[in-house]
């Protein structure tokens, strides 16, 4: 694929971001530009991309309900205001 | 595009960990982000915040929080990281608000990204001109 050098102003959170994600996952900051505008990705079709995001939301659901067989006070919106007034008695 | 950032509430209402009126909507937001109609922001504090929760109250193991986190860190959201020169912001929201340091970093970010946060915290819906409750 050909490659554009090129200057161009972003936030300083967005460079930030991208910066990061680069470090974290050893690619360069262009990689990841490009895999977030989807060039040098194939984009998925809209069935394929349907099944993806429920497989995904699957998963998710499925460490919850191990969670509500184990857990007795498993409310999310609780335990949060729980865990972050702890410290402010 | 519509933006917002997102409390971790809704993240654990992805796993089903609210009441069903709040879990649709959850799963909505999810939907919309990664069909690249909406953009979901949220601070880096979030994974810290859930890898937390995740061992000290859902008792998950190593290997099973390691997978949830990972794929949350990798979800789409956009995870904004806030250093310690934005502190004094923090500060002020603190004071303001009468929020925790927890609370106003999700508010903060929610601020620079100029987007409402969604959240279904009671606390943070106090705070009316920023936040807005899940399934509104």
């Amino acid at each position: 694929m050909l490659k554009v050098r090129t200057t161009v102003g972003i936030a300083d959170q967005t460079h930030e971001y991208l910066m990061l994600r680069a470090i974290r996952e050893r690619r360069t900051i262009g990689d990841i530009i490009d895999e977030l505008a989807l060039v040098s990705q194939p984009r998925l079709s809209e069935g394929d991309l349907d099944r993806q995001i429920e497989k995904d939301l699957a998963y998710f659901r499925s460490v919850g309900r191990k969670i509500k067989k184990g857990v007795k006070n498993w409310n999310a919106t609780k335990i949060i205001r729980e865990e972050r007034d702890r410290d402010n008695a | 595009m519509p933006k917002f950032t997102i409390d971790v509430n809704v993240v654990l209402a992805w796993m089903e960990l609210q009441s069903p009126e709040l879990c649709r909507p959850a799963g909505r937001f999810f939907q919309k982000m990664r069909r690249g109609e909406e953009i979901l922001f949220a601070p880096e504090f979030l994974l810290v915040e859930l890898t937390n929760v995740l061992k000290w109250r859902y008792k998950r193991d190593e290997r099973e929080s390691g997978e949830l986190i990972k794929r949350t860190r990798d979800s789409g959201i956009r995870f904004v990281a806030i250093g310690s020169g934005k502190v004094e912001e923090i500060n002020k929201l603190v004071h303001k608000y009468g929020l925790t340091s927890y609370d106003a970093l999700y508010l903060f970010v929610a601020q620079k990204m100029e987007c409402k946060l969604v959240t279904t915290d009671p606390k943070l819906l106090e705070v009316k001109e920023w936040c807005e409750g899940l399934g509104k």
